[in-house]
């Protein structure tokens, strides 16, 4: 054997432990790079990692980090070293050799326009992400090109590389932190209770409307046990729906008397849905509590909404029935009717009469319902003979039917109230005419006064048509009318009862009803009485 | 001209039901009236009458126009009959009920004699 392939393979074997040791020294250099520039998401700090360990391989004498500015579609300098940013951004190196460069994704030399010496070293080490273009590193070094060799290439490429993909996580970090404060201030700004608990009971989520809602004093209630932190009624309530929850997937509205302190009671809705994750696996309840009183308020002025708008279309109906029936008779006694024929003409004209005064007499209950309404329906008390104003109201309305028997019981030493005399007239012309339309002719109609204590009772007492238990409560409601073909014949605005109930309510008093169907109806009038206060 | 038309005329309020027939008889119509809808059926599916065009209010207490059209449409005897409605239901949505449960036309009060006279020799061909 000689000796000569030996000393070859010596030489070979040297060289090649030598090769291994600087690559393992390479290696261990590069873990140690990476390391600094990966550990943490700050941008700056990022950043100002890269350029150190960049510095270490290449002694630049400046250097600007030129990223990628998606809204300007240009590259930018995010970073400088050894010259000012301005500079750097007015002096941005040809677009067209940076993208050769960025594609190529390697460190490379860049040809130095400037004549004078000493001659610098120019060179770009592109930035390379994982999706999209990053940027690159613009150098500048007093060094020639002696240190633009493989092993420092390897390393550079190594760097850039680890400094994208931690640019990027910062990236992604950001819009990450972005998308979870967006989620956190809809959860905090929601106009809603919401607590998130998991299949043990622990409370993942809790926002400031539930603390409210619920009156919970602590702020840090997450990880415990919703029975540590909801009062003893709400956790029965709550352990009540996790089994609905669980099996129907949801529950809806069920309302909830809670009342943390206890003098404030409040009607909370609580609905609840399963919490699944992407995989449809049930891992906790969503609750979402809400004040019903905002709800119910809503309710009321939809529903005050809804009675406007009725009222309107009822007004209307009121008003173009007899406005119809005038027309229709005018034009029958111009272009129909015999001009020879008395008889016929006055018969129109009667009929156009009453339709008439029944039409004035709705406008006149409209404008008294509509200040009524308005606030504006004002009463001035006097002291005034109740007697009196019975008596001159039943004669007036005697002038027109002379076919009821009205009997007055009245005790002789009632002294005079305090009262609004018109309204308090407007009051007995409505009742007593009403006993006289829904009562047979003949029939008897008794007015009765009844002095107790502090106070005034006055019936009104008819053997009329009377009226259906199942329609007393809404008989002063506006525009209600009994809803029979009898009644229906009786012209009526169904605005009186409304009136004088509000008249009766606004001199103190209360007026309620007393009937039965087809043997009469009994309206009980109460007034304050006798308190000389009252009377001015 | 042919034999005497038949209207009849359906409404709560007996003023509108007496002009009505006065006017109609006028214009030389024979007139039936009814002052509820369970009338106006009775005389609508009562063989003896032969009726040519109804004029329907809908505010009727117990049954209303809309119920007595739907009755009417059921029938084979009164369902080709043209129905017009009479009312002071002025806003949209109750015109658009009318004609949706199978009124014919549509009148609303008040009105001008002459405007429905018109409508109903349409319906009368």
């Amino acid at each position: 054997m000689s000796t000569e392939p030996i000393k070859a393979d010596t030489h070979f074997l040297r060289d090649t432990i030598y090769g291994l040791t600087e690559q393992i020294d390479l290696l261990t250099i590069l873990q140690d790079l990476s390391k600094k520039i990966v550990s943490g998401f700050d941008f700056d700090q990022i950043i100002n990692r890269f350029l150190d360990v960049v510095k270490e391989v290449v002694n630049y004498n400046a250097c600007a980090l030129f990223l990628y500015n998606e809204d300007l579609k240009t590259y930018r300098v995010v970073s400088s070293r050894g010259g000012p940013m301005k500079k750097f951004n007015d002096d941005v190196p040809d677009n067209k050799i940076v993208d050769w460069i960025i594609k190529e994704g390697r460190w490379t030399p860049i040809p130095n326009e400037s004549k004078t010496p000493p001659k610098k070293f120019q060179s770009i080490l592109p930035l390379c992400g994982m999706i999209k273009k990053l940027g690159f590193l613009f150098m500048i070094s007093d060094q020639d090109e002696h240190c633009y060799n493989k092993t420092n290439m390897t390393i550079l490429s190594f760097i850039a590389d680890q400094a994208g993909i931690a640019l990027e996580n910062q990236n992604l970090y950001v819009q990450l932190n972005d998308s979870r404060k967006y989620i956190n201030n809809i959860v905090e700004s929601i106009n809603n209770g919401i607590v998130a608990i998991d299949l043990s009971g622990e409370i993942t989520l809790i926002n400031k409307n539930a603390t409210a809602i619920l009156g919970i004093e602590s702020g840090d209630v997450i990880g415990k046990s919703y029975r540590e932190v909801f009062t003893d009624k709400l956790t029965k309530k709550i352990d009540s729906l996790i089994k609905k929850i669980i099996n129907q997937g949801y529950v809806i509205e069920t309302r909830f008397e809670h009342s943390p302190y206890k003098e404030f009671p409040i009607t909370i809705g609580i609905n609840a849905s399963v919490l699944l994750d992407d995989n449809n696996n049930k891992i906790g309840i969503i609750f979402v509590f809400r004040d019903m009183l905002a709800s119910m308020e809503i309710q009321r002025l939809l529903q005050q909404d809804e009675m406007k708008s009725e009222f309107v279309s009822n007004v209307s109906h009121e008003l173009r029935t007899p406005l119809s029936i005038i027309k229709s008779y005018i034009e029958a006694i111009l272009d129909q009717v015999d001009p020879e024929d008395y008889n016929t003409q006055r018969d129109f004209l009667n009929v156009v009469n009453k339709e008439t005064d029944r039409l004035s007499g709705l406008v006149n209950d409209l404008l008294d319902i509509s200040r009524i309404e308005s606030g504006k329906y004002k009463i001035s008390l006097t002291p005034v003979s109740l007697p009196e104003i019975i008596q001159s109201v039943i004669d007036n309305l005697k002038s027109e039917t002379d076919s009821h028997n009205i009997i007055t019981r009245i005790p002789s030493d009632l002294k005079p109230i305090s009262a609004d005399r018109d309204k308090m007239t407007q009051v007995f012309i409505n009742l007593i005419n009403n006993a006289i339309k829904f009562s047979p002719e003949g029939g008897e109609i008794e007015i009765q006064v009844i002095i107790m204590e502090k106070m005034l009772l006055c019936l009104i007492k008819d053997q009329g048509i009377g009226i259906a238990e199942e329609c007393i409560p809404r008989i002063f409601d506006k525009f209600y009318r009994v809803d029979t073909s009898d009644t229906y014949e009786i012209p009526g605005t169904g605005l009186g009862l409304p009136i004088v109930k509000h008249i009766i309510k606004s001199h103190g008093g209360e007026i309620t009803v007393k009937s039965e169907l087809n043997r009469g109806s009994e309206f009980i009038l109460s007034l304050p009485y006798g308190d000389s206060k009252q009377i001015k | 001209m042919g034999e005497k038309k038949t209207i009849l005329i359906v409404d709560d309020m007996p003023q509108i039901r007496n002009i009505l027939r006065f006017s109609l008889k006028k214009e030389g119509y024979n007139v039936i009236l009814a002052s509820s809808g369970r009338i106006a059926l009775d005389h609508a599916f009562d063989e003896s009458n032969s009726i040519d065009l109804i004029l329907l209010d809908i505010m009727m207490p117990k049954m209303d126009g809309y119920e007595v059209m739907r009755q009417l449409r059921k029938v084979d005897r009164t369902k080709e009959i043209p129905i017009i409605f009479l009312t002071a239901k002025a806003q949209q949505k109750d015109v658009i009920k009318g004609l949706e449960v199978g009124g014919n036309d549509y009148v609303v009060k008040p009105y001008r004699f002459d405007d429905l006279n018109k409508k109903i020799q349409k319906w009368l061909g």
